[in-house]
């Protein structure tokens, strides 16, 4: 559903992506399509067990067939200029990010790297890794939050290295413990707020680890020149932040790294990281050649960062009447093998989109044996989100209110305070809440047995950050625009638009293309939904100050103030005294002669000029849930969300259907499934079980306009609120149209028939 | 004054003290003040002049995920340290 109201000649259209053609013809160029002279290939040789001292590495044999060129280990890895890194989860010992990508004297998932080569061709490769002997002492795996948290379970960071950092792991009972520091956000007086409720509604939800599911695999190209510089070619969100990892990693001068980003085929959040990259550059300069490595579906899914599996124990206090009046939750996340889970997302959105007055919540981050979780769309949200959501559902029947009218009622609003500091500016709660009310998809009736409804909110705030933009102005009056950001979703086309918009100039005219870290400025990653707010500002201001510099000139040229020249949007043309006028093209192609081209540059922190914007969705799914094979069938499925304004409203509604089915999926299917021995099960797309088109119908979407009063075309991020309401919004339809309270996803078919047999019994 | 509000899991290197009331107009003057007072909570905040990536501020309502020290502030701010988010 669009929503253009022509306030706008650009945003609110839908041009075609510049990128479309090269994608759909196979002539796009991935990370692994990049192809050098004298290129090697690499293999990285992984651990088979979960957790286990490496008591050796013998590579002899490796090194000794023909075609092989170099082996790395962790030794070859430098040691960390700084014995600490500062992240965005707390500080860490610096020596840990080598030790992720490159196991040194323990192993901590299945999948850890111990060792790569390259060879020749691939195959030499995969037969040299399978000759290097490592020498294991197996340890037993900690798999879950529960074993993680027994205090006779072994501890995964024993090494002594965790206390470079006051306070990183917590002490439970005087003991170490596998829990990495705790965090608190609180609000009003919860004992207070408790008694003042007449019901209480205390659960404890439990969601499974999940991946992304990316198509592309994640992949690496190095070359390590003689003169010390080295070039990198990959598939990330942000190139950038990768160069900054590589550089500590590396010990390199970020001078010296030139990080070239492919396109990329999916991301979600977890091409933030860097695997491969280091072990193509340590194996580049080893060799003397170009390497490049790839993963297969088995690495990307048992060695790169998938979302936590999470318990999340959620108290909620109600009056008879449903107004919410304390809420109390305690979040539990894997991190994986290291430190760093992304409970914060979960604590600062699980209770964001309703006013209660005394909030707790506390979160816990877990290391387990497995692989270290990264982003993934919306982090940590939809698991807090799935408890709040399905709590609240239980608290309507229980108090016999529509679901919705209880959202409606304690729906947050402008100037109400957030537990983590922040007061709500100007938002589209009740706005998304009305549209869904007033929806035929929820005004209709279900007449059939086992068919039930679901309703669940989700909250998200796009992030700010650093950006840059470059606009280079031809004299036909065409622009090529360059900006550090990732393509991951469209942002070419978006970002062009409000630059076109900006100017008053045709789509068609910007060539809009994604630089690398030498010839476009600092960057923040495509990720956080802050890509079409955040360089979106960034363009803009380049648009400005093309307009700016044509005022200047144009009143050179007529020998006039700068003051009496004006640029107008709406015709490109500028304006002067006497009635002079002169059109964009027209400057344009007279800039040689009078004073050569014109270029228009930004560099901003978007918060510094504008604010970010908080984002909300409601979500309406159908099911049908068969009671012989416990298979639940989504019927019909509607995303309501407030996307501030809709630049480019096919996109939105991409992402709003794409966010949808990846939430879809965690609450049916996906999940991450361990023997006791921390051995994955399922690590292939046979057998880790997503949702294809034929599984499920079209996801209708409602975009709701509430224009973010910081952002100049209103932009309020999109991409990853839609991922937040289907669990909850399933999980609310599977007992709407059975009975069974589904509090442990996945709801697989497996769960579902035992469910149902408890109620029988 | 600004008023700088302590997250409950810092309270043990604030004495307990969940709101510190200080004098200063940006961040870098109330955190002078408190380092006076409390100098392990101003050093689990702070490194090299700037916030730890691991602090994000909310200002008066606003949060700030990438804050800086030298962020004017009003005579009556209200500051929170806020754990940031990162995105997917």
């Amino acid at each position: 559903m669009s929503s253009n109201n022509n306030e706008f000649a650009v945003i609110g259209t839908n041009p075609v992506r510049p990128d479309g053609v090269d994608k759909v013809t196979g002539h796009a160029i991935y990370g692994a399509d990049v192809k050098l002279q004298g290129m090697l290939y690499g293999k990285v040789l992984r651990s088979p067990h979960a957790h286990a001292l490496i008591k050796s590495i013998d590579c002899t044999k490796a090194l000794e067939l023909p075609g092989v060129h170099a082996v790395i280990t962790h030794d070859d890895f430098p040691e960390p200029a700084e014995k600490i890194m500062q992240t965005i989860r707390g500080a860490q010992p610096a020596v840990w990010d080598t030790e992720r990508i490159m196991a040194r004297r323990k192993v901590l998932f299945r999948g850890h790297p111990v060792a790569a080569i390259c060879a020749s061709d691939i195959h030499i490769a995969e037969d040299a890794a399978n000759l290097i002997k490592v020498e294991y002492e197996i340890l037993p795996a900690v798999t879950t939050i529960e074993d993680a948290l027994n205090p006779n379970s072994p501890i995964l960071h024993d090494d002594g290295l965790s206390a470079l950092v006051d306070g990183l792991f917590e002490e439970i009972d005087g003991q170490p413990s596998n829990v990495a520091r705790t965090m608190e956000l609180r609000m009003g007086d919860l004992d207070q707020g408790f008694a003042e409720a007449d019901i209480i509604i205390d659960r404890v939800y439990e969601t499974a680890m999940a991946h992304q599911g990316y198509i592309e695999p994640h992949n690496g190209t190095a070359i390590w020149n003689r003169d010390g510089k080295v070039t990198i070619w990959t598939s990330t969100q942000g190139a950038f932040g990768i160069r900054q990892n590589l550089a500590r990693t590396l010990n390199l001068s970020l001078g010296d790294l030139r990080v070239i980003p492919a396109e990329i085929g999916g991301g979600f959040g977890a091409k933030n990281v860097v695997y491969l990259e280091p072990i193509a550059a340590l194996l580049s300069k080893k060799s003397g050649r170009p390497v490049q490595l790839s993963m297969n579906r088995t690495e990307v899914l048992e060695a790169t960062g998938p979302t936590s599996g999470t318990r999340c124990f959620v108290k909620i206090g109600a009056k008879n009447d449903g107004e919410l009046v304390a809420a109390d939750l305690r979040l539990e996340y894997e991190a994986g093998a290291y430190p760093g889970s992304p409970v914060a997302g979960g604590a600062r959105c699980a209770l964001a989109t309703y006013d209660i007055p005394n909030q707790r919540i506390i979160g816990l981050d877990i290391v387990v044996n497995r692989p270290k979780v990264a982003a993934y769309r919306a982090p940590g949200a939809p698991a807090a989100g799935f408890g709040v959501e399905a709590a609240l559902d239980e608290l309507a029947r229980m108090i016999e209110i529509d679901p919705m009218e209880l959202r409606r009622k304690n729906g947050t609003s402008e100037g109400m305070p957030r537990s983590d500091g922040a007061v709500h500016g100007s938002i589209g709660v009740q706005e998304v809440i009305t549209a869904t009310m007033t929806h035929p998809h929820y005004l209709s009736e279900i007449t059939k047995p086992d068919i039930g409804r679901g309703v669940a909110m989700g909250f998200w705030q796009n992030g700010g950050g650093e950006s840059s933009a470059y606009a280079n102005l031809h004299e036909n009056g065409t622009v090529t625009l360059v900006t550090g950001s990732v393509d991951i979703g469209g942002q070419r086309a978006a970002l062009a638009m409000q630059f076109a918009e900006t100017l008053g100039i045709p789509y068609e005219d910007i060539n809009s293309l994604v630089g690398d870290t030498d010839t476009i400025g600092y960057t923040g990653n495509t990720g956080g939904s802050r890509t079409t707010f955040a360089t979106g500002w960034a363009v803009y201001q380049a648009a400005l100050d093309i307009r700016t510099q044509i005022e200047e000139r144009i009143a050179s040229i007529w020998e006039v103030d700068t003051v009496d020249v004006n640029y107008n949007v709406k015709d490109a043309t500028i304006y002067g005294p006497n009635n002079q006028k002169m059109t964009f093209k027209e400057i344009s192609r007279r800039l040689p002669t009078t004073g050569g081209m014109i270029q228009g540059q930004a560099d901003l922190v978007s918060t510094n000029v504008g604010k970010i914007g908080e984002c909300y969705g409601a979500h309406i799914a159908d099911v049908e849930v068969d009671r012989e094979t416990g298979k639940v069938t989504v019927l019909r499925y509607t995303a309501i969300q407030d996307v501030g304004r809709a630049i480019h409203p096919d996109y939105c509604e991409g992402q709003i259907q794409g966010g949808a089915v990846q939430g879809i999926g965690m609450a049916l299917n996906e999940e991450y499934v361990y023997s006791e021995n921390g051995e994955m099960l399922n690590s292939s797309f046979l057998d880790y079980r997503m949702p294809v088109s034929n599984d499920l119908p079209m996801i209708d979407t409602v975009m709701v306009e509430v224009p973010n009063p910081g952002h100049p075309y209103g932009v309020r991020g999109v991409g990853e609120v839609p991922i937040i309401p289907p669990l909850a919004a399933i999980a609310n339809a599977i007992f709407d149209a059975v009975g069974v309270r589904v509090q442990n996803l996945p709801a697989s078919p497996q769960v579902l028939l035992e469910e149902m047999d408890v109620i029988k019994d | 004054m600004p008023t700088l509000h302590i997250p409950a899991v810092l309270f043990h290197l604030s004495n307990d003290e969940k709101e510190i009331v200080v004098e200063g107009n940006n961040l870098r003057a109330i955190f002078r003040k408190v380092s006076e007072l409390y100098p392990d909570l101003v050093n689990r905040i702070i490194q090299d002049d700037s916030l730890r990536p691991d602090i994000a501020v909310a200002i008066d309502g606003t949060i700030l995920e990438d804050g800086n020290l030298i962020q004017p502030l009003s005579a009556d701010a209200q500051i929170y340290l806020v754990p940031p988010i990162g995105g997917g």
